[in-house]
């Protein structure tokens, strides 16, 4: 589900940045993106740490 | 030297069925196999604790001191899921210490270059310019008071833009090299 919603983040945000969205709509799915990524790190970490 | 006996009966059922030489030279899906393997070696262990305990089928209280001991780490891990006295451990799971810190280091190196990044918004946020592109200068909400001048260089924005650049260049080819490293240790094993 975070790899989903990673790839759908930033499918999303090279859409705003081709078609020169504004600022706001572009860090939105930047942030989207980077929170998601930050998720699939700490869920990877815990997972090795307390598997 | 029963439990190494059933370990190497195990080890020879696991190459007839999924074959030795496709995983050598990793056909298929490692993640599948693998946890293969280990069922195998467990349902061997599983067999020789029923035997030893009279029909009860849970992990002996004493281990045999003629069986070689595994490292600290492995014979004790932090749970007891697995007994690794007969578990070999696979190169792409978290039952591997080192695989385990390999994926903690990636891990820190990712959040780090993430906060390069958000660093780079702090600061053209504290500042109101040094933006990338002509579109960042139209009015919104959170650019209430546009300016042409917006888009010009900020040396002190362009520090952490070059930054970001420099760290995911390295870090991409960082992160390549230990899986580089990885495949061919897996393959001398």
């Amino acid at each position: 589900m975070f790899l989903f919603g990673y790839v759908a983040a930033r499918m999303a945000y090279t859409w705003a940045y081709l078609t020169e969205q504004d600022h706001e709509m572009r860090a939105a799915c930047f942030t989207v993106g980077a929170a998601l990524t930050a998720g699939m790190v700490i869920y990877a970490g815990t997972a090795a740490l307390w598997h | 030297m029963v439990f190494r006996d059933r370990a190497d009966r195990a080890d020879v059922l696991f190459g007839i069925r999924f074959g030795k030489r496709s995983l050598a030279l990793g056909k298929g899906n490692p993640v599948a196999v693998f946890p293969a393997r280990i069922r195998v070696q467990r349902r061997a262990a599983e067999q020789v604790w029923a035997e030893r305990a009279g029909g009860e089928n849970r992990p002996p209280k004493f281990i045999d001191p003629a069986v070689p001991r595994l490292p600290l780490y492995a014979a004790n891990p932090p749970n007891r899921r697995h007994n690794h006295e007969y578990t070999i451990m696979s190169p792409f799971t978290a039952d591997n210490p080192v695989f385990t810190l390999y994926v903690l280091a990636a891990g820190l190196a990712i959040l780090k270059m993430l906060g390069h990044a958000f660093l780079t918004v702090q600061r053209m946020v504290k500042v109101n310019s040094g933006f990338l592109n002509p579109e960042d200068t139209r009015r919104t909400l959170m650019n209430p008071n546009p300016s042409p001048t917006q888009t010009d260089t900020n040396d002190y924005i362009e520090l952490a833009r070059r930054l970001t650049a420099t760290r995911a260049r390295t870090r991409r080819s960082s992160w390549s090299l230990g899986g580089c490293w990885w495949q061919r240790r897996h393959r001398r094993l």
